[in-house]
This record gives C-alpha cells, structure tokens and sequence, in this order.
C-alpha cells in the first residue's frame, strides 16, 4: 500500500468514525438535555413514534443488530491476529 | 429505614443516575471522535493492508455478549425516569396512541436529529453497497473494513464505542412502556 492510498484510507476512516460517533454524541447531549430541563426524553419520542410504527421500529433494530453482529462477531473465520 | 424506599429520594437517585450515565456517554463518544480525528494513522500497516481480517475469539465473543450486556442496560436505566411531570403525556391505556400530541421547543430540534440519524444510516449503507459493487478484489474500501481495521489496531476504545452504541440504542429503541390509568 503506498502513501496515497494509506492517506485516502485513513481519512475514509476519520470521516466515518466521526460522522457516526458525533451524531450519536449530538443525540446524547440533546436527551441529556431533555433529562436536565425535564422534558419528554428521546426514548419517549422514540417510544411513541415506535408505538405508532411498529415495523418500522423492528426494521431499524434488526438493522443495527445486524450491522453489530456483521462488524464484530467472525469467529468462525478469523485468523489468528497479525503482528 | 431505607433511604431509597422514598419515592422522591428514589426518581432523585435514578435522575442522578441517568443524568450521569448519559452525560458520560455523550463525554465519551466526543472523545473517541476527537481520538479517531487525530490519533487513527495505523492503516498502512499489517493487518489494515488486506482489508482487515476479521477479529478471533475471545474479543470478538466479547464484542457481542457486552453489546447485548450494554443494550439491556440502556433499557434498565430507562426504568430510574422521573415520570411525574410528564404523566399527562403518557398514552392513556387501553386506547391507541393519539396523533398531534402537545409539543414543546425541543420537539423540532429532536425531530431533525432524529431524521439526521436516520438519513446518516442511509448514507452509510448506501456507501456500503458502492463499495461491495465491485468483484473482489474490490479497490474501494466497505465500512466493514474500516470498522475491523479499527477492531484490530485499536481494539479497546473500539470495543468501548460499541457498547456504547449498544447502551444508547437500548435506553432509547426498548424504553419501558408506561401508560395512564384509564
């Protein structure tokens, strides 16, 4: 892997972590918040709107679920780590 | 006598809680964004240079069983709410939830995060089956390289990203469902 690709491949990297770690960090804050100033929380918003759309709640949970288990759980294949 | 056994110094106690454990979560995830903006320069390197092969036992077991570990405990925290100023939001029971319910300012900016979350999976999934477009070997790298070369080099502040995710989509997707007495 020369020098370009390595750069290309560790911005790919930066960028996906930060996009996915800082939305749910804005999330976070934001229920936070709503804990703070005793307000509705995001789980009761997200209760509600999963109340009213159950298939739609099942999908995005399957969804995350399946993307955890595709990322983490290889045992069966993985080689033993590198050096 | 137990101080927890009174009602108020309990939903004090659980809010204490909550209020810490999302506050630290939200502390963690910026800096793990801030660590993965500025210290993540290990790709050119074994074992990022193949694509990443996948992570073996028992970290990968451990990636799994804490995610599910941390998923119900985002689920148990939802219990320790402090319900009483907003019991006249609940759904009553026995009846179907009712459309237009009464909004305060947060809703707006809740409702775009939430979209904005929504629409970042999409993005992220669509990126994803761009990059598989190919036959192997592919020249475009999927998130699921990205994610196992983070696995391999940086495996602990990974693993601890993880459950996060796990803990945050508990507290939030399987929150108890409470209702007003009819």
């Amino acid at each position: 892997m020369n020098g370009e690709e390595a750069a290309i491949l560790e911005l790919g990297l930066r960028a996906l972590a930060l996009v996915v770690l800082v939305t749910l960090c804005v999330l976070a804050v934001l229920d936070f918040a709503c804990e703070l100033t005793r307000r509705r929380s995001l789980g009761q918003r997200f209760q509600t709107w999963s109340r009213r759309y159950p298939v739609y709640a099942f999908g995005l949970i399957v969804v995350i679920g399946a993307l955890l288990g595709h990322f983490f759980w290889q045992e069966a294949t993985s080689p033993p780590p590198g050096p | 006598m137990n101080p927890l056994a009174k009602p108020s110094l309990r939903s004090a106690s659980g809010r204490l809680l909550r209020l810490v454990l999302l506050g630290g979560a939200a502390a963690a995830l910026l800096g793990f964004a801030g660590w993965a903006a500025i210290a993540t320069h290990l790709l050119a390197t074994l074992p990022c240079q193949n694509n990443s092969d996948p992570l073996g036992r028992p970290a990968s077991t451990l990636f799994i069983l804490g995610a599910f570990g941390a998923f119900a405990l985002g689920h148990v925290l939802g219990h320790h709410r402090d319900f009483r100023r907003e019991e006249h939001l609940l759904p009553l029971a026995g009846t179907p939830p009712v459309v237009g319910r009464r909004r305060d300012r947060t809703s707006l900016l809740l409702h775009l995060a939430l979209s904005l979350f929504l629409l970042v999976v999409v993005v992220l999934l669509t990126y994803e089956t761009w990059a598989f477009w190919l036959p192997d070997p592919s020249p475009r790298w999927p998130i699921t390289s990205f994610v196992r070369c983070a696995d391999r080099t940086h495996t602990v502040p990974t693993l601890a990203a993880a459950w996060l995710v796990a803990f945050l989509t508990g507290h939030w997707l399987w929150h108890p469902l409470r209702r007003r007495p009819a």
